[in-house]
């Protein structure tokens, strides 16, 4: 079980947290597009899948996978955006993401006033 | 129905062809137990010969919308790329890059779907 990186965005796009612990490959580009285009996928990701819902969606989109890697993505009701990459034998990471969230929530509030 | 559709997107990014297999329900009771949510999978393809490149037949997209609970969707992918390159191969009619009208795909890929549905709708496969 691999976990290669973390991204959090806020509701606007920035990114407010990055790490990386296994990463084989680089983007090649710098970091700042990096984030952009992160946010770019998932923004029409999300958009993608729910024009595409046969049904009534609960949680919109949950996750992508290719043959090397797996995105597990949680959005919270303030806007915030976790991304976290992994291998292919985590099946979702949904909760690790939400107990990320619940901790760094507390970390991060004193200093953004995005609530 | 477990597979909602099934979508053939060309290299230029055109639609050729669709097939749909659900009831668009416009009241619905949220207290029923749905899907959560759908595996979009999406499978790229590019086929080459060893002495090079065989009638351009790359980038063809292959979407299947299907609820999460459905297993097997990876060959269920693999058969319809079969089933589309058999249909593709053998129709003198048929052009690369356009529109599928063809009768025989039809029926292969809905016998595929039934084929698959029956097969792994048992949440682990039978």
């Amino acid at each position: 079980m691999t976990v290669h990186n973390i991204y959090i965005f806020d509701r606007n796009g920035n990114c407010l947290f990055y790490n990386e612990w296994n990463r084989k490959k680089q983007a090649g580009i710098s970091k700042e597009e990096e984030f952009k285009l992160m946010y770019g996928v998932l923004f029409s990701i999300r958009s993608f899948v729910s024009k595409m819902s046969p049904l009534d969606m609960k949680d919109g989109f949950l996750s992508f996978q290719t043959s090397k890697y797996r995105l597990h993505y949680l959005e919270t009701p303030s806007g915030l955006k976790l991304v976290l990459n992994t291998d292919l034998s985590v099946n979702s990471a949904r909760e690790t993401l939400q107990h990320i969230y619940s901790n760094v929530r507390t970390r991060l509030q004193p200093r953004t006033s995005t609530e | 129905m477990a597979i909602f559709s099934v979508y053939v997107v060309n290299k230029a990014g055109g639609l050729i062809y669709q097939y749909d297999n659900y009831v668009p329900r416009s009241e619905v009771e949220k207290t029923f137990s749905y899907p959560l949510d759908l595996v979009l999978k999406h499978h790229d393809e590019k086929v080459i010969v060893s002495f090079g490149q065989r009638d351009g037949i790359k980038g063809i997209k292959f979407i299947v919308l299907a609820d999460p609970r459905q297993s097997g969707i990876d060959a269920l992918l693999k058969k319809i790329y079969e089933i589309y390159s058999d249909f593709a191969l053998k129709n003198p009619f048929y052009s690369l890059e356009m529109p599928i009208r063809c009768e025989l795909f039809d029926q292969n890929l809905k016998s595929a779907l039934e084929v698959a549905e029956k097969a792994g709708n048992f949440g682990a496969g039978s």
